[in-house]
This record gives C-alpha cells, sequence and structure tokens, in this order.
C-alpha cells in the first residue's frame, strides 16, 4: 500500500489531526479530485506545530480557505517575534533572510504601516518590479510583518537549535526534537512505495533529515512545495554536508525529486528553482516546475495542491 | 461481544429493561427507565422510547415528560393520530405556565402537520382540517410567549400552506408580521446557533427574501455539528409544507443543493422513486451564486459530486422474478473490466444468490430473471441471455448476466482500481445504490462508514473472495448493488449480506454490519476461470 509523509511549514497550525483532514481534502478537491483515503494510499502527516506555539489555532476554517484576510489564511498565525541573534552569525542568517522580504529599514516599514492606518488600513505598495516579492503584495504591513516574522523565528530556531518553550513546563531543542518526529514517522513506514510531501518550512526539516542525520530512512519520492531552499542564507546553514554539485542526497531519494513553486511565493525569496543549488555529483537531479497559483498570497498550501502539476506528479509517484 | 455504540448500548439497556417489566415495586429500574427515554430520544430511538415511554406510563399515566416523549415516539414511528390523542389528553392536565405545556402544544402542532403531509398529493376535508388543527395548536404556545420562535416558525409555515391552498385561516393572524417577528427576536441575540439560522431561513422565505434565506441557509449548513437527521427535517419543511419545489427554479435550487448537503453528512438517507430520480438527473443545475451562497466556495463541486452519484444510478438495475417482483439488484458492467472483452453484449453483475444457472441457494433461475434498469428504460425487461461466471455464496456470492440485449446508451458502472485505505489509516466512507425491500430504487447514505477489508496492502488481489464490511442501511432486496468509494462513485464492491458479523481480519469480536465482495477480487476469480 503506497504512502504519503506530510510535513507542514512556517507558522501556526490547527491540531495536527484536522491539519491532516485538511490537506487530504485540499488534494481531494476540484475537477481532477485525488482521494488518498479512496486510492488506498495511507498518509501521516509530522505535526510540528507544537514544537513553538502554545495551543493549536482554533480557526481551521481558514486553513482550507483560499481567502487572503486574516493571519491564519496568510501563513502567519502564532504571533511569533523575530529574534534577538544571540552570535554574529545568527545576527547574519536573520539579516540575510530578512532582505528576503523586504530591503525597508524597521523605521521605514513603520512610517508606511502609519500610513496606511491613516488611510483605513489600505496597503500601500511598492512599484518596483525588482522590490522583494512582500513588498509588492497588496497587504497592509502590519499583516506583512507578521509573516515575516513568522518565517524569521521558526527558520532561526529550527536552524540553529534553540531550546525554545512553547508554553510553561515545555521546552524542546526545536531542530532535534522535529528531526526526531521526522525520521520517526520515516521509519514507521513499511511500505515499497513512499513518497514525501513537503511544504514550506517542512522543506527544509526534510531535506536536513535527509542529507544530514545518519539514520535516516531512505524514500521513493521527494515533492517540495513553496520550497525556501533556494535561499543563500539556508544553504550556507547545512554546509558543509551541502555543496552546490553534491547536495542532492541520492542515497536517500531512491527515485525522483520534483519542486514544484510559484515565482511570486514570497517564502521561495528570489531564487524559486532549486536544480542547480542541488546537484548530483555536478548534474541536476531535481526537476523544477512553475505553476501560478491564485490570488496574492501565493504561499498558500491548499493552493498548491490545486494545481495539476502537482497531482500529476504524486499520482506518477505513487503509481496510481 | 465487541464494543457497542452509544446507540447501540441504550437500545441494549432499553430492551433488556423491556424484558424485565412488570418491573419491582420500588426498584429503581423505573428511576433508570426514566432517564434512559431522553437518551433515547437524542440517539433517536424513537421505537424503543415509544415502547419504554409506554410501559412508564402505565404506573405514571399524568407524567407529562414522559407523555411528551411518547408523543414524540408516536410521531416519528408514523402514528400521528394516536400522538394527537395522547397529546391532548396530556395538554389537557396542564395549565399553561407548565414548561411542557408548550411543548406538548409544539408536538401537538407537529402531528396535525405530519397528518397533513403524509395526504398532501390529494388532501381531503379531513387532511385540511389537520392543517387547520396544526395553526392552532402552534398558535397557543405563540401567543403565551412570542419569543418561542420554535413555535413560532412552525405556525407560519403552515398558515402560509394554508393561504396557498386558499384556506380559511384563523382570524387576525398575519404570519408574514409574525415572520418579522422572528427575524426581530432573533436578532436581539446576543449569538445565533444554527437552529436561529434554520428559523431566519423560513422566516425570510415567507417575507418572499430569497437572498436572505440562501445566506441563512449557507451558514445553518455550515455548522461543523449539523447533522444528517436535522438537514433531512429541514429539508423535508421546505418541501412539504413550504412547496418549494413548485416555487420556480431558484426553490428548486435551494431543494437540490440541500439534497447535496445532506448527501455529504454520516447518517444521511435519501429515497428516491425511479421517477423522481429521473427528474433530480434532469434538474438543471442551481446558479454558481446560490452554490456558493448556500454551500460556500465549493458549492458547484459538491453539486457535481451529487450529481455524478444520481447518474450512476441509470446503470442500476432490478432483478425482476417476472414482471415487477424485484428481488434484487444488479448492475451493468463492461466485458473488458472483466477481462471478458471478446463477450458480446452487455453485462450485469449480482449476486449468486439472487441469479444463477440452476436456481440453486434459493435464487431465480437465469431464464426466469428478468432485468429492469428502472431509471434509464423503466418500461423495458431484459432477459438473460446466459450465465457468463459464477461463483457459489460461501465464496464471491456473484453471478454475471449476460442480457439477451443491449441497453443502448447505457453507460457500465466505473471501477475502481483499488480499495480504500483501513480505517486504522483513516475513516473512509461507502455509497449503496439499489433496490430496498422490493421497493423503488434507493439511494442509501446511513452510517455508511467503511468498517475493514481484506483487501492486500499491495493490491494484488488473489481469486480468493476479499470481504468489505460498511455500516449502511441496505435491507433485503439491495442484494447485489454496488458499493461505491466516496469520492469519484466508482465501485469498489457488491453488496451481499448484512447482519451480525464477526471482525475481518482475524479481530475478536463481532458487530453489525453489512458485508460487500471487493470488485478486484471478482475479477480475479474470473480472470482465472
Amino acid at each position: 500500500m503506497p504512502h504519503v509523509t506530510f510535513i507542514h511549514g512556517l507558522a501556526n497550525k490547527p491540531e495536527a489531526e484536522k491539519l491532516h483532514e485538511i490537506w487530504l481534502r485540499a488534494l481531494a478537491k476540484g475537477d481532477d479530485p485525488l482521494d488518498l483515503r479512496d486510492e488506498g494510499v495511507t498518509s501521516k502527516l509530522v505535526y510540528w506545530a507544537d514544537v513553538l506555539y502554545d495551543q493549536p489555532d482554533p480557526d481551521t476554517a481558514a486553513y482550507e480557505s483560499t481567502q487572503e484576510r486574516s493571519v491564519e489564511e496568510l501563513d502567519a498565525s502564532g504571533a511569533a517575534q523575530i529574534p534577538d541573534a544571540a552570535e554574529v552569525r545568527e545576527a547574519v542568517f536573520l539579516a540575510g533572510m530578512r532582505a528576503q522580504f523586504t530591503q525597508m529599514s524597521d523605521a521605514e516599514i513603520a512610517t508606511i504601516e502609519a500610513a496606511e492606518r491613516a488611510a483605513g488600513d489600505k496597503a500601500i505598495v511598492s512599484t518596483d518590479p525588482s522590490a522583494p516579492t512582500l513588498e509588492r503584495i497588496p497587504l497592509p504591513w502590519w499583516l506583512k510583518k507578521r509573516i515575516m516574522a513568522a518565517q524569521l523565528r521558526d527558520a532561526h530556531h529550527y536552524l540553529f537549535n534553540v531550546e525554545f518553550s512553547p508554553r510553561a513546563g515545555t521546552t524542546y531543542p526545536v531542530q532535534t526534537e522535529i528531526r526526531q518526529r521526522f525520521i520517526a514517522a520515516l521509519k514507521a513506514v513499511k511500505t515499497d512505495r513512499h513518497v514525501v510531501v513537503s511544504h514550506s518550512m517542512g522543506t527544509f526539516v526534510a531535506y536536513d533529515c535527509l542529507k544530514r542525520v545518519a539514520d535516516c530512512p531512505p524514500i521513493d519520492g521527494l515533492i517540495t512545495l513553496g520550497s525556501p531552499l533556494g535561499i543563500d542564507e539556508l544553504q550556507d546553514r547545512f554546509k558543509p554536508d551541502w555543496t552546490r554539485n553534491g547536495g542532492f542526497p541520492d542515497d536517500r531519494i531512491k527515485g525522483s525529486w520534483v519542486n514544484i513553486f510559484d515565482r511570486l511565493d514570497v517564502v521561495c525569496g528570489g531564487d524559486p528553482k532549486i536544480a542547480n543549488d542541488f546537484c548530483s555529483t555536478g548534474s541536476a537531479r531535481i526537476t523544477d516546475i512553475e505553476v501560478s497559483n491564485e490570488g496574492w498570497w501565493r504561499h498558500s498550501l491548499v493552493k498548491y495542491f490545486v494545481q495539476p502539476e502537482l497531482r500529476k506528479t504524486l499520482r506518477e509517484m505513487l503509481a496510481l | 461481544m465487541s464494543a457497542l455504540s452509544p446507540a447501540e448500548q441504550a437500545a441494549h439497556r432499553a430492551r433488556q429493561l423491556l424484558a424485565e417489566y412488570p418491573w419491582r415495586e420500588g426498584s429503581d429500574i423505573a428511576a433508570e427507565s426514566l432517564s434512559l427515554l431522553d437518551t433515547l430520544r437524542r440517539l433517536r430511538q424513537f421505537s424503543l422510547l415509544g415502547q419504554l415511554a409506554d410501559r412508564i406510563a402505565r404506573r405514571h399515566p399524568l407524567d407529562p415528560f414522559v407523555r411528551r416523549l411518547q408523543v414524540q415516539a408516536l410521531i416519528e414511528t408514523g402514528q400521528a393520530s394516536a400522538a394527537v390523542d395522547v397529546a391532548q389528553s396530556a395538554v389537557r392536565r396542564l395549565d399553561t405556565t407548565h414548561a411542557e405545556w408548550a411543548e406538548l402544544n409544539g408536538l401537538l402542532g407537529r402531528a396535525y402537520k405530519q397528518m397533513f403531509i403524509d395526504a398532501r398529493r390529494a388532501p381531503d376535508s379531513a387532511d385540511l382540517a389537520s392543517l387547520k388543527c396544526a395553526i392552532s395548536a402552534y398558535r397557543k404556545p405563540f401567543d403565551a410567549n412570542p419569543t418561542n420562535t420554535w413555535h413560532a416558525i412552525n405556525l407560519v409555515a403552515v398558515a402560509a400552506c394554508a393561504e396557498r391552498l386558499q384556506l380559511k385561516r384563523a382570524p387576525r393572524l398575519d404570519y408574514r408580521a409574525v415572520a418579522r417577528q422572528i427575524i426581530e427576536t432573533i436578532g436581539e441575540r446576543p449569538t445565533m446557533d444554527r437552529w436561529d439560522s434554520a428559523t431566519l431561513a423560513e422566516a425570510c422565505l415567507a417575507l418572499g427574501q430569497i437572498d436572505a434565506v440562501e445566506a441563512h441557509l449557507g451558514r445553518y449548513l455550515s455548522d461543523d455539528n449539523i447533522s444528517a437527521f436535522e438537514v433531512g427535517s429541514t429539508l423535508r419543511q421546505l418541501e412539504q409544507v413550504w412547496d418549494l419545489g413548485n416555487d420556480g427554479d431558484r426553490g428548486r435550487g435551494i431543494l437540490n443543493a440541500l439534497r447535496a448537503r445532506l448527501l455529504q453528512l454520516p447518517g444521511a438517507r435519501l429515497e428516491f422513486s425511479a421517477e423522481d430520480l429521473i427528474t433530480a438527473q434532469q434538474a438543471p443545475m442551481p446558479s454558481a451564486v446560490q452554490l456558493e451562497a448556500i454551500f460556500g466556495p465549493d458549492g458547484s463541486e459538491s453539486f457535481k459530486w451529487w450529481q455524478t452519484g444520481l447518474q450512476r444510478a441509470s446503470s442500476v438495475a432490478s432483478i425482476c422474478a417476472g414482471i415487477g417482483s424485484r428481488v434484487g439488484t444488479g448492475f451493468l458492467v463492461s466485458a473488458s473490466d472483466f477481462g471478458l472483452g471478446d463477450t458480446p453484449g452487455a453485462l450485469v453483475l449480482t449476486n449468486f444468490h439472487v441469479v444463477n444457472a440452476h436456481g440453486s441457494a434459493g435464487a431465480l433461475r437465469a431464464e426466469d430473471a428478468s432485468v429492469v434498469f428502472e431509471v434509464f428504460a423503466p418500461d423495458m425487461a431484459y432477459g438473460v441471455s446466459r450465465v457468463v461466471w459464477s461463483s457459489p455464496v460461501d465464496r464471491h456470492d456473484a453471478t454475471l448476466l449476460l442480457l439477451d440485449e443491449v441497453p443502448d446508451g447505457l453507460v457500465p458502472m466505473e471501477l475502481a482500481k483499488r480499495l480504500p485505505v483501513r480505517p486504522e489509516d483513516g475513516r473512509t466512507k461507502v455509497y449503496v445504490i439499489g433496490h430496498s425491500g422490493g421497493g423503488g430504487l434507493e439511494f442509501s447514505f446511513q452510517d455508511n462508514e467503511l468498517l475493514d477489508h481484506e483487501g492486500p496492502g499491495d493490491s494484488h488481489f488473489s481469486g480468493d473472495p476479499c470481504r468489505l464490511h460498511y455500516r449502511a442501511p441496505t435491507e433485503k432486496g439491495n442484494s447485489g448493488s454496488p458499493v461505491f468509494n466516496s469520492k469519484q462513485w466508482q465501485v469498489i464492491g457488491l453488496h451481499h449480506a448484512g447482519g451480525i458479523l464477526s471482525h475481518l481480519n482475524g479481530k475478536s469480536g463481532t458487530y453489525q454490519a453489512n458485508e460487500g465482495i471487493a470488485l478486484l477480487s471478482i475479477i480475479k476469480a474470473v480472470n482465472a476461470a
């Protein structure tokens, strides 16, 4: 029986079971539904929002919505704050990551925010085509700041394995804990056809484990959606295991790795294509597929899941 | 016995208490029975509720709570006139300030309303009098407490119905004014529940505000906790009391959208006559705006799903002994799907215990059977040319029949290539379409959960039977029905039995379940023959 391991991305999420159901429902929607359960495909969602957030988000409907009205619909729930850097390398990382989202200083953002409030929360948008994508999205900055903060905080805590207490009495070494959950999920699968589907930051968790964790089991295929792996600051964090010519986890991905991106997905940064960044002995093995999601917020998982290219790829990998 | 569901536990205990009757004086059984009544009501075990309420009422004939639940059980089990008698007797003994007084009057109104509905296609003067009695019964608690919106909205509905029928109503009753009052009353509540949304939808219907009707229904139907019973009740009210089906495309669209939503809910069940099913198949698709208002953003998709199910029903046939006597169900399949591509003509799959070559296992002999596609060609009875393949009851319980003529234009069932996951890997639903109890074509959607199956993990079926267990109300006559997967209406199994069954896959215990045979295992057996 084929199996899919899902892993979610940044920011807070509804409780695990509900999120899993949302993902399955999203795949089963539309004119070309892919109902994994009807197809006899088992699946599990690797859930790690509780490592970084106090309580699951109760607004489950927002995670199925393709509207762009709330922090939940914009992958920015949880009120994360950009952390203070404990070391220079962390400061460099945070500054580099921040630059992916905006070139503006905090003071400039505050000025725009005030102007937006004065205009009745009307978004002031950069018309400069060379500006980072986040600056060009017509959302008010009070929302954009939360999106940016969630991305930076969660990525930082994972990559620097920060000891973090999401709630009283519970502390996790973030990377260690999330790695354990992902590896345990992979080890529990007993099938000859196992595909991992990762979204957003879930992609660098999956990559980190497949490339850098010694006892990570192999998988048959990897599909990455809205991946930030093209961002230099992230790639740097995977050194020395990662190199541009040898970044592909050859011994852990038996089949193919397909990377699906939307060029206007802010999480992908300025470099959504990753085939040239994760080669196998100098040759590209990843297939980059560009799609165009609806609306302004292109990072939404449910928008990626309705893409025919994603469903076709998943069907092929699962031999359905 | 394996773990019982709450409904099964309550039913089991109720049967025990009934068996122990008469209860010893002073025992606590009477008290336990009393507390069990409300549980049975909530779990909609109305037959047992009625019996238990009757036993308690013999000792406590004046208890209005017991009488109220007895009245509800009588209504729900189709005994409306008896319900009227019991309710009238009980309500006469109560002061208007008693809490049960309003409840009993409401049920009295409901019983009268049901009497009218049962005869609505050709009501006589007695049935029309029932409608007037319903108005009177609902009006009393409304007059006593105008903020009681349950009585008020029913008063509006039956009064509007009387107006459509041009009946003289009670004087000084302006139901539109009552509807406006309901909207105002609910509008003043700090929070609204789904009942309020349903009530507002009806109130707006009384005022001809269709946009608002759809908006309120949309809120009502989007409630996570809504049940199939509730949607079914709303559907009946709008169809039978408000006559929305005769209120233009928009009204029919609302009813169709409600039906589609109903079928998505656990425990739902819809029954259609062949004629009604054809009407439903041919109904124009409600506008995208209307579907979105009622269903939300996925409205069109949900409706298409329902329409696909309706279309699948065309390929379902009744298996008849002679003319008109239905003994089972079958469905059209493609010869190529069974590896019989060189077999000319049309193939129908049914159970061995329904039809086989020699009439063994109590079945019809093939030459005595006729096959009628009740939706596709209700006037055409196809004969059986020969039995192509069969497998006895203790194996696949299946027979492939070659019809003596090809039903031109009828599409064979689409078969699933894989079985759904087992329940330990996620809950899934199955749907059964068939002819129940020898009656008309029935869509069966009640408690339609896949409980387990014996499918191999690698989807490589052997020729041995692979059983599926599911919880769906398939009655005698549904033998031979197709069992569909939940999303795409592809056939996964051939229904053949139901009852108290042992668990599959070596698990201990028994449960109430239905059993089908996986189509893929039947195909493998046909190929191996």
